[in-house]
């Protein structure tokens, strides 16, 4: 996005440790959620984001519904993975250690 | 001829050296194509000023605008606009504000009140349907515009309709803040310095109240399509900001690594937690109110701790300036400043970013300011005093930082967070690219409402920021929709409740004016506003070179966080600018074709 692209090691992979991904909540979703993150997954290296977020919502079912779309981000919420990159596709693959961010897509201050 | 639905046709115009008014009637065809707010108002900036001038002098118009919208069933459509040429910027500054102000002052049968001249005494104008009292406001000089409203609004009592309501300067106004803004309910017509042109015209405060209603086209339609879209705003698209308030972007930007700190020399603040909405809720009681015909209710109260009493309203826009961009993380302090600057009637985007800037200085050796660093509370709430009162240091700080760079020299230039003067919001540009590009072109400088860009940075459709057509028309499209919503007038945080946002807004437009308006005409309309702004600018002295953005975000990349590594390449902004400049059917380097 820069002169300067950024790397993979300038975002925070593997800022959780290894073991699962972690989901990080911020605003309405942290509210739903009840709690700023989540690790799900563990065990895998690499898996589909859509994944990510089914795991997510069934454990924390405030999230599921109004945050979330089954394996995507409902209308007017984003995915951002490693702080870096946001998306709401549900193919995107992550690995084990990344950090999903799921927050609003409307930033208006 | 009756006039158009939604208008009354004409607008007021107020001279303070004759102290006399009239009202004038609209040229046909002018509110079709400029609607109201934002477009109407520069239409009549640009038709007051034909030649340059400078923003504080007597003849430098000052202009009220409401819209066709006002006064309707539709939510959040209680706004009005604030026109003049800036002294911080020297180019065109519209500022928006709500609320009942906008109710009232087109009920004084008035579309826009256009203010010239100045007064050679304090004096408060009192509009209403029979016409303009020239009041004197010694007794309110030197209140803040809080106390000025009460004042002003026992003094005339109940008035017309809904009774008077008032806008008013605080002190930074009278003494010129290039930063002042004029205020109304505890809301802003913040940015640009606004305060300050009203301050050079001695105009204390504007009390308006009138019983003169518009008619609407199609008021059964209206109505439904009022109903539903109320409804719509109280669905999750709003959730944000009814449950959290815009404070809740601070938190999330500072895990993109794109909340500005330490004057945009990080994109992240270690202490950014203390000031989560979490962490500022859990000691105090939130309360939570609206402008007039709000269904959202964005505004967010917290109580002040200590004598001050009270509560202040919180924004992220605030909370980053007054705290991270300052290194300071005291929410009390935060709150407190925020207090302050309203009481004084200063912008705090501005307000923020010129402490900051000097405190840079001062870690730099530039400037011996005693106390002022990074983190220190104490310089923070004084040096906010100081620029409201013009004292000291504050006197220079007061024409904001780009001002202010000129004086203290020592290449503090380069890390002046400004474009075009005006200082840059809490959108690290660094971090979100085509909100960088966005800033660069804007007409008013460094705005994040006028242009709307993070949209685009906000988006998994682009993602990345390049010279790509489809980037760049992303940040002429979301450009045009806050144009549009700028001038109908609508609160954008409505924005998520459209599925198509301009054809929204055309049925919406529809039922009040009776206009057969489709997106297409209204799109060519936000082009055409858009095009207006720059003409005026180009008028009063424009040129390509103010299109940019400090050094600092060239030649310094992001020490840390997500955006770890980013910084701006002078080339890439040229070519995305270019291509902007084209796709408005400008010349490459900018200018307006006749």
């Amino acid at each position: 996005m820069d002169q300067e692209p950024r790397t993979e090691s300038d975002c925070d992979a593997g800022f959780g440790g290894m073991d699962g991904v972690t989901v990080e909540f911020f605003g309405i979703a942290r509210r739903r959620a009840g709690r700023t993150r989540i690790v799900v997954c563990p065990g895998r290296e690499s898996i589909r984001l859509g994944d990510v977020l089914l795991a997510a919502g069934s454990r924390l079912p405030g999230l599921a519904g109004e945050c979330l779309d089954g394996s995507r981000p409902k209308g007017g919420y984003l995915a951002n993975i490693n702080a870096c990159r946001f998306t709401t596709d549900p193919d995107v693959m992550v690995e084990a250690g990344d950090h999903v961010l799921l927050l609003s897509a409307d930033a208006g201050g | 001829m009756a006039p158009i639905p939604g208008y009354h046709g004409r607008f007021l115009r107020i001279d303070l050296d004759s102290r006399t008014f009239q009202r004038i009637d609209w040229p046909e065809g002018v509110l079709r194509r400029f609607i109201g707010g934002t477009g109407l108002g520069a239409w009549l900036l640009r038709h007051e000023t034909p030649d340059p001038i400078d923003a504080l002098e007597a003849a430098s118009p000052l202009v009220f605008v409401f819209s066709p919208l006002v006064g309707s069933p539709l939510t959040t459509s209680a706004k009005f606009a604030v026109l003049a040429k800036s002294p911080l910027t020297e180019r065109i500054n519209d500022s928006l504000s709500s609320s009942h102000f906008a109710i009232s002052g087109k009920r004084t049968g008035h579309d826009a009140i256009v203010i010239v001249g100045a007064s050679d005494r304090p004096t408060t104008l009192v509009v209403t349907p029979d016409g303009v009292q020239f009041e004197s406001a010694e007794s309110e000089w030197g209140l803040s515009s809080r106390e000025t409203g009460v004042r002003v609004k026992t003094r005339l009592g109940a008035g017309g309709g809904g009774g008077f309501q008032v806008a008013a300067i605080g002190p930074a106004g009278e003494r010129l803040v290039h930063y002042a803004t004029i205020s109304h309910d505890a809301r802003h017509a913040g940015r640009g310095g606004l305060g300050a042109v009203m301050g050079s015209k001695r105009l204390k405060a504007i009390a308006v109240a009138g019983d003169r209603q518009v008619e609407f086209a199609d008021p059964d339609r209206l109505f439904k399509i009022s109903k539903d879209l109320s409804k719509r705003s109280l669905g999750p698209a709003t959730a944000k900001y009814r449950e959290l308030g815009t404070v809740d972007n601070l938190v999330t930007f500072n895990r993109l690594g794109s909340l500005p700190t330490r004057n945009f020399q990080s994109g992240v603040f270690d202490q950014a937690q203390m000031l989560s909405p979490e962490s500022l809720e859990a000691d105090r009681d939130r309360t939570r109110t609206s402008c007039a015909a709000c269904t959202i209710g964005c505004e967010h109260i917290f109580p002040l701790s200590g004598a001050d009493g009270g509560g202040v309203r919180m924004e992220y826009e605030n909370l980053f300036a007054l705290g991270p961009l300052c290194g300071v993380s005291d929410p009390d302090v935060v709150l407190a400043a925020s207090h302050r600057c309203d009481e004084l009637g200063l912008d705090t985007i501005s307000t923020g970013a010129s402490i900051a800037f000097a405190m840079e200085c001062a870690e730099r050796g530039l400037v011996d300011i005693p106390g002022l660093r990074f983190g220190s509370t104490k310089a923070l709430l004084s040096m906010i005093d100081d620029i409201g009162h013009r004292r000291d240091w504050g006197d220079l700080l007061a024409d904001g930082t780009r001002a202010a760079a000129e004086q203290i020299g020592g290449h503090s230039h380069e890390f002046a967070p400004h474009v075009k003067g005006l200082e840059i919001p809490g959108y690290e540009p660094r971090a979100l690219q085509a909100m960088a590009l966005g800033f660069a072109v804007g007409t008013r400088g460094a705005d994040h409402n006028r242009s709307g860009a993070y949209e685009v940075d906000f988006s998994p459709d682009v993602g990345q920021v390049d010279a790509a057509s489809e980037t760049i028309e992303a940040v002429v499209r979301v450009e045009n929709e806050a144009v549009l919503m700028d001038s109908l007038i609508l609160c954008k945080f409505l924005r998520g409740v459209f599925a198509d946002r301009v054809a929204g807004l055309a049925e919406l437009l529809k039922p009040v004016t009776g206009w057969d308006v489709s997106s297409d005409e209204l799109l060519e309309t936000a082009g055409r506003i858009v095009t207006l702004k720059k003409a005026y600018n180009i008028d009063q002295g424009w040129t390509p070179a103010e299109d940019t953005l400090p050094l600092r975000f060239f030649d310094e990349p992001l020490p840390e966080g997500g955006s770890a590594g980013a910084r701006l390449d002078r080339r890439r902004l040229s070519d995305q600018i270019t291509a902007y400049n084209l796709l408005r059917g400008w010349t490459a380097d900018g200018y307006v074709v006749d």
